[in-house]
C-alpha cells in the first residue's frame, strides 16, 4: 500500500515537473512569437514609410484627376496599413513585456485639447459637436508617459467620432483619486453614436474583435485598438471600460495612475481685465453652455448663457436698461434658426450703445469661417472646443483694446483676432539657444527654427553655450544641446548650467545615439528630453511645444 | 539628384538646401582629409570620430548614400578593422564630387 502511494507520488512529481517544463517552453515560444511579430512589423514599417512618402511626392507632380484619385487611394491604404502595423507592434511589445513607459512631466489639459484638435477635422462635415470638459481640480502638471496617455485618448475619441453621425461627443478629464505621490486621472468619452449592444460589450476588448463583423468593412481599423488601450491603461494602474445602450450611444472610461509632478507651471494669473465682467454666451448646445459657464465663473467673470439665439439681442438690451450692461458677447456660429453671423449682424445694427459690444465667434471650422466672421462684425474668433487659456487670452486682449481711450468710437477691429495670430505672436516671443558644433547641422537647425518663426542664437560648443546663457538667462526659453561637442560637451554644459541654479530652463539633447543608456546620461546630467538625429522638423517642433508653450501661454 | 525635391523632403527651400550642401562639402572635405590622415597613421579612434561627424551631417541632409558609407567606416573603425576603409573612403570622395557637380549645374 505504502509502496503504491510512494510510487504514485513520484509519478505525480514527475508529471508536475513535465508540466512546468512544458509551461516554460510554451511561454518562451510565446515570447519568441511576439518578438518575431514585433521585428517583422518593424521591418514592414520602413518600406511602408517609403511608399507613403513617395506617394506624397508623386501627388506634387502633374497628374490627371483620375491619377490623383488613384494615388490618394494608395496613400490612404498605406496609412491604414501602417496604423494596423503600429497596433501589432504595440500589442506584441505588450505581450513580450517590452513596452517602456516614460516618466516626464506633462500638462494633461493641454494633451486633452491636442487630442480634440487631432480628431476634430473628421467631425467637421457632420452635425456633431465636439466638447471638452476639464475638471477644475485637474493638476496642471503630472508625470508619466504623455505619448501612451495620448494614444489611449486618441483611440477612444477617434472611435467615438467614427461611430457618431449626429449629436455630440464629449471628452471630460477629471481627477479621480489621489495619494501622497500619485494622482489618478479619469477620462470619459461620451458619444451619441450607434451604441454597442449589451451582448457585445465584453468581446470588443478582445484583440481582433469588433462589435459586428461588417464593422471593419464600414469603419476600418484593425480591431486591436481597444484591447491595446485596455492593456496600456492597466499597465498604468488603471483600466478602460464602457457603458452603452443601443440607442443612446456609448461612454468609454479610461483611468490611469500618474505621478505628481514636482515641476510646477508658472502661476496662472488671471488677467485683471476679466474679473467681474458680464459676458453673454450664446450657443444651441447646452453641454457647451454649461462648460463655458463653469470656466468663466471660475475665472471670476459673470456669465449669462442662452441656447436661444433669437433672444440674444433682447437679453443685451434688458441688461443695458437695468444699468448692468454686458461687456462682451460670445456666439456659436452654427446654430439653428438664427446663426452666429445673424446674431452679430443684429447686434451691430442695434442702437449705438449696444452695437459696440465686443463679439467673439465660436466656430467648428475656423479656416472656413474666419472671413465671414470678420464681415459680420466679430472682433475675435475661437475654434471649438475652446481651451481655457486661449479663451482668457482673447477676452483679455479684446477687452483691453476696447478700453483704450479714444478708441471707443471705432469698435470694429482693423484685424480680427484668431487663435492663429495669438499663437504666432507667442512663437516670435520664443527664444532658443542652439549649441551645435557641426556647421551643417547648426545651419540646418537654425533654418528650420527661423523658418518657423522662432528667434535663434547659435553657439558652437559647450563653453560658449554656458557663457551665452548665463550672461542673459532671461533671454532664452529653451536650449537645444548637441551631446558630442569639442572642448565642453553637452552633458558637461548642462551640468554647469544646472549647477548655477538654473533649474527651470528646458534643455533638450540632440544626439545620434538612440540607446536607452544615452537617454539616461542626458537625464542624469539634468536635461529634460532628447531628440535623435537625423533631425526632423516635426520632432523639433513637438519638443518646443511640449516644453515651452505650456509655460509661456499664461 | 533633384535639389529642390531633397530640400522639400526636409522642409526647406531649394536655396537653403543649396547653401547647406555647400557647407557640407566644405566641412565634409575637411573631415575627409582628417580621416585620411588618421587612416594613414592607423588611428582608428580618430577615423571613427571623423566618420561619425560625416554620417551625422549627411543623415540630416538626407544624403543617404554618404550616410551609409560613413556609417560603415565608423562601425569598422570602432571594431579597429581599418582594412575596408580606404575603399569606402574612395567612394565617399566620388559621392562628394557628384554633389559638387550638381551644385555647379546651378538651379
Amino acid at each position: 500500500m505504502v509502496a503504491v502511494e510512494k510510487n504514485r507520488n513520484a509519478r505525480l512529481e514527475e508529471k508536475n515537473a513535465q508540466i512546468l517544463k512544458a509551461k516554460k517552453i510554451a511561454e518562451a515560444s510565446n515570447r519568441a512569437k511576439s518578438r518575431f511579430l514585433c521585428d517583422m512589423s518593424h521591418e514592414i514599417r520602413t518600406p511602408m514609410n517609403a511608399v507613403i512618402g513617395f506617394t506624397d511626392l508623386l501627388l506634387e507632380t502633374e497628374l490627371t484627376d483620375l491619377q490623383v484619385e488613384y494615388v490618394r487611394t494608395i496613400q490612404q491604404s498605406g496609412i491604414a496599413l501602417l496604423s494596423i502595423i503600429n497596433d501589432i507592434v504595440d500589442l506584441s511589445k505588450i505581450e513580450s513585456g517590452e513596452l517602456d513607459f516614460e516618466a516626464i512631466p506633462f500638462d494633461p489639459e493641454l494633451l486633452a485639447y491636442d487630442v480634440c484638435n487631432l480628431v476634430k477635422p473628421k467631425t467637421i462635415d457632420k452635425p456633431v459637436e465636439l466638447l471638452c470638459r476639464i475638471d477644475d481640480h485637474l493638476p496642471a502638471m503630472v508625470k508619466g508617459d504623455p505619448l501612451r496617455f495620448r494614444q489611449v485618448l486618441t483611440n477612444l475619441l477617434d472611435n467615438a467620432q467614427k461611430f457618431t453621425d449626429a449629436g455630440e461627443i464629449e471628452l471630460s478629464l477629471q481627477l479621480a483619486d489621489q495619494k501622497k505621490k500619485g494622482v489618478k486621472l479619469q477620462a470619459s468619452i461620451r458619444d451619441t453614436g450607434i451604441g454597442i449592444p449589451f451582448a457585445k460589450q465584453k468581446s470588443i476588448f478582445e484583440p481582433f474583435r469588433q462589435s459586428e463583423r461588417n464593422t471593419a468593412r464600414k469603419y476600418g481599423g484593425s480591431g486591436l485598438g481597444l484591447s491595446i488601450c485596455r492593456k496600456i491603461a492597466r499597465m498604468m494602474g488603471g483600466n478602460v471600460w464602457m457603458e452603452s445602450s443601443k440607442r443612446k450611444g456609448s461612454t468609454f472610461h479610461f483611468s490611469a495612475w500618474l505621478e505628481k509632478s514636482e515641476k510646477l507651471p508658472d502661476p496662472q494669473l488671471m488677467p485683471v481685465t476679466c474679473v467681474g465682467k458680464r459676458i453673454l454666451v450664446v450657443d444651441d448646445n447646452r453641454t457647451n453652455l454649461e462648460i463655458l459657464d463653469r470656466i468663466l465663473t471660475a475665472a471670476g467673470m459673470v456669465p449669462t448663457t442662452t441656447h436661444r439665439s433669437e433672444k440674444a439681442l433682447s437679453i443685451l438690451e434688458a441688461a443695458l436698461q437695468d444699468a448692468t450692461p454686458f461687456q462682451l458677447c460670445m456666439a456659436d456660429i452654427r446654430m439653428p434658426h438664427l446663426d452666429g453671423y445673424a446674431v452679430a449682424e443684429q447686434i451691430r445694427s442695434a442702437e449705438s450703445r449696444l452695437s459696440k459690444i465686443p463679439l467673439i465667434a465660436l466656430s467648428n471650422s475656423p479656416n472656413r469661417d474666419a472671413k465671414r466672421c470678420e464681415k459680420a462684425g466679430f472682433n475675435g474668433f475661437l475654434s471649438k472646443p475652446v481651451r481655457r487659456k486661449k479663451l482668457f487670452q482673447m477676452i483679455d486682449r479684446i477687452l483691453q483694446q476696447n478700453n483704450r481711450p479714444g478708441d471707443d468710437t471705432k469698435i470694429s477691429p482693423k484685424k480680427i483676432h484668431t487663435q492663429y495670430s495669438v499663437r504666432e505672436e507667442l512663437k516670435h516671443a520664443i527664444k532658443i539657444l542652439l549649441a551645435e558644433d557641426n556647421p551643417v547641422n547648426q545651419r540646418l537647425t537654425e533654418i528650420m527654427l527661423k523658418n518657423a518663426g522662432y528667434k535663434v542664437t547659435v553657439v558652437g560648443d559647450g563653453t560658449e553655450a554656458v557663457d551665452t546663457f548665463i550672461a542673459d538667462p532671461e533671454n532664452f526659453d529653451l536650449i537645444f544641446m548637441d551631446i558630442q561637442m569639442p572642448e565642453m560637451d553637452g552633458k558637461e554644459a548642462t551640468e554647469k548650467i544646472r549647477g548655477k541654479g538654473f533649474t527651470q530652463i528646458p534643455i533638450i539633447a540632440m544626439t545620434a545615439h538612440a540607446m536607452a543608456e544615452d537617454k539616461k546620461l542626458c537625464v542624469d546630467a539634468g536635461m529634460n528630453g532628447y531628440i535623435t538625429k537625423p533631425i526632423k522638423r516635426e520632432t523639433v517642433f513637438a519638443e518646443i511645444k511640449k516644453y515651452v508653450y505650456r509655460e509661456t501661454v499664461a | 539628384m533633384n535639389i529642390q525635391r531633397w530640400g522639400k523632403k526636409i522642409g526647406i527651400s531649394e536655396k537653403e538646401y543649396r547653401e547647406l550642401l555647400m557647407l557640407f562639402l566644405e566641412s565634409g572635405s575637411a573631415d575627409i582629409a582628417l580621416l585620411r590622415k588618421a587612416l594613414e597613421s592607423g588611428n582608428a579612434q580618430q577615423v571613427a570620430r571623423c566618420a561619425h561627424t560625416l554620417n551625422g551631417a549627411a543623415g540630416n541632409l538626407g544624403l543617404d548614400q554618404i550616410h551609409e558609407k560613413a556609417k560603415r567606416i565608423e562601425s569598422a573603425a570602432n571594431l579597429n578593422s581599418l582594412g575596408t576603409v580606404s575603399e569606402d573612403l574612395f567612394s565617399l570622395k566620388k559621392l562628394f564630387d557628384e554633389i559638387s557637380e550638381t551644385l555647379e549645374e546651378g538651379p
